[in-house]
């Protein structure tokens, strides 16, 4: 049992690391919006001019710049100079493309907002998908890029709703998410209520099953001398302790935003945890193997 | 050319062990940790990926080694690699291909990527996938796809019904698809995973020669 739960978490660790180490593997394939940098200045005759700085080995499409206007979904005139005609594959068909760096205009009649999409690719490598920038012609702000296609673009740089073909990939933010809609529904006591209630359906879970064997071996110490007021006052101290434990990293989390992914995604937080699960699992395997033994060995005396 | 190790997918041990109760495990560690960090295990077991009853198979499906290609109907480089990929195929006999219809660079992605997995239920799924793959260039109007289709003899009237009939199931094989590359953090296509390999590149023949002489020497 041991050995086979020793392997589980082994595999399991594997799995987990997977999608971690996948994505680790492609450093030396840019993320688009790396390979691709936009930056935008107001040129000569109130024209706008957007200029992509791309790194060495990766292009854009000329005929794939475009510009829309995110209200009418009209296109947007958008003046490019010719670029290189680059032969991606000897059966088929030039694409002109531009290297290192690519220009483009938008007149002075542009409206209030634009919405900028480029694509291009890593030379004998991968293509990318599209990506879609919202440019506001006064303020010269752009947003983050959409990644995707099927947008009439983000109408404005916080709302993000990428789909693709017959599925959206919606950013759960987008309304508040769940508690967004629970707050719509029924005000602040039902986003308590609700909470209470994921919280209980939480106990059956497998995460909290392990927690259960150290609170009835808590129990089972106190031996006869345990009385049903004992019972649930250690109970209660054991529960509120790791609840104030866990909504304190909770708040943290939620405090620190989207950076305490991204530090937990670094290869150093990697690394460690991938060390510490090794150190783990040695320590496990032995105490357990030690317990198995001592149990086969005879009773002294 | 690029090759990457990634971890033994292609092991039978791995293989039958990725089952949702390690993965959950793997979870209920992390989380002890108190270290927990966005992992798609739902999305990422080996299983699913090479194992899914949806994804078309070619190759020899009783191969000894995996290779699962993620390809676009609007990618001038998956189409470079058709080719020399079932060229290597064919010549080793003891290859499974895993096709992955993953549309991202354009909308008539999608749509021809729908159209080819509905060839999936006259059995012409790589009929479909060939000819779609032989039209040269990067933004193809749907139009000359289910041109294309036709020419390559398909009753486009069954086609379509079958692509309407099973809508739904083709769909949800895309999101999966979907979920597995993103997932894998692909950040477009072609990607080949070769074995244990990760492949973002538009190898030749030699090449796909070479990563699946690695991948086998490795496994």
């Amino acid at each position: 049992m041991p050995r086979q739960f020793y392997l589980r978490l082994i595999t399991s660790l594997f799995v987990a690391l997977w999608s971690l180490s996948a994505a680790a593997q492609q450093q030396d394939l840019l993320q688009a919006e790396e390979a691709f940098r936009l930056a935008v200045e107001r040129g000569n005759n109130e024209t706008i001019e957007m200029r992509w700085q791309i790194e060495d080995g990766y292009y854009l499409y000329r005929d794939h710049l475009e510009a829309k206007n995110p209200a009418t979904g009209e296109t947007v005139t958008l003046h490019t100079d010719p670029g290189i005609v680059e032969a991606e594959d000897a059966n088929f068909g030039p694409s002109e493309v531009y290297y290192l760096e690519a220009v483009a205009w938008l007149g002075a009649d542009a409206p209030g907002e634009v919405a900028i999409t480029y694509q291009g690719c890593k030379k004998d490598s991968i293509c990318y998908p599209p990506m879609t920038v919202a440019l506001d012609t006064g303020s010269l702000q752009l947003s983050e890029p959409v990644v995707g296609f099927g947008i009439a673009a983000p109408s404005s740089p916080s709302a993000k709703n990428t789909e693709i073909g017959g599925f959206t990939l919606a950013d759960e933010t987008q309304n508040g998410g769940m508690i967004g809609s629970l707050l719509a529904s029924g005000g602040a006591l039902w986003v308590i209520a609700s909470f209470l209630i994921f919280g209980l359906l939480l106990a059956f879970t497998p995460c909290v099953l392990p927690m259960y064997p150290i609170l009835s071996a808590t129990l089972a110490r106190e031996g006869e001398a345990l009385t049903a007021r004992r019972g649930f006052v250690l109970s209660s101290a054991y529960v509120l302790a790791m609840a104030a434990a866990c909504g304190l990293l909770g708040i943290v989390a939620a405090w620190s935003g989207q950076n305490l992914q991204m530090v937990l995604q670094s290869p150093y937080a990697i690394s460690a945890v991938a060390v510490l699960f090794v150190v783990l699992a040695h320590g496990w395997c032995r105490s357990s193997m030690s317990s198995v033994s001592s149990f086969s060995e005879p009773p002294p005396g | 050319m690029q090759i990457h190790r990634i971890h033994r997918t292609a092991t039978p041990f791995a293989a039958a062990a990725w089952d949702r109760r390690s993965i959950l495990m793997g979870l209920t560690a992390l989380i002890g940790a108190g270290l927990v960090t966005r992992v798609r295990a739902d999305d990422l077991s080996a299983e699913m990926i090479l194992n899914d009853p949806d994804a078309p198979i070619g190759g020899n499906p009783n191969g000894d080694l995996n290779i699962v290609s993620f390809f676009d109907y609007n990618c001038p480089f998956c189409k470079r690699t058709v080719d020399p990929l079932s060229a290597v195929l064919a010549s080793d006999g003891n290859i499974r291909h895993i096709y992955k219809d993953w549309p991202i660079l354009a909308q008539s992605s999608v749509s021809g990527a729908k159209l080819a997995l509905a060839a999936k239920y006259q059995n012409r799924y790589e009929d479909a996938y060939r000819a779609l793959m032989g039209i040269e260039g990067s933004r193809i109007p749907e139009d000359r796809m289910r041109q294309a289709l036709q020419t390559a003899g398909f009753d486009m009237a069954q086609l379509e019904a079958d692509a309407n009939e099973y809508d739904a199931d083709i769909t949800t094989l895309l999101q999966r698809n979907n979920a597995q590359a993103e997932g894998l953090g692909l950040r477009g296509t072609p990607v080949f995973l070769v074995g244990q390999f990760l492949v973002a590149s538009a190898l030749d023949e030699a090449g796909f020669r070479q990563v699946v002489k690695d991948a086998r020497d490795a496994a």
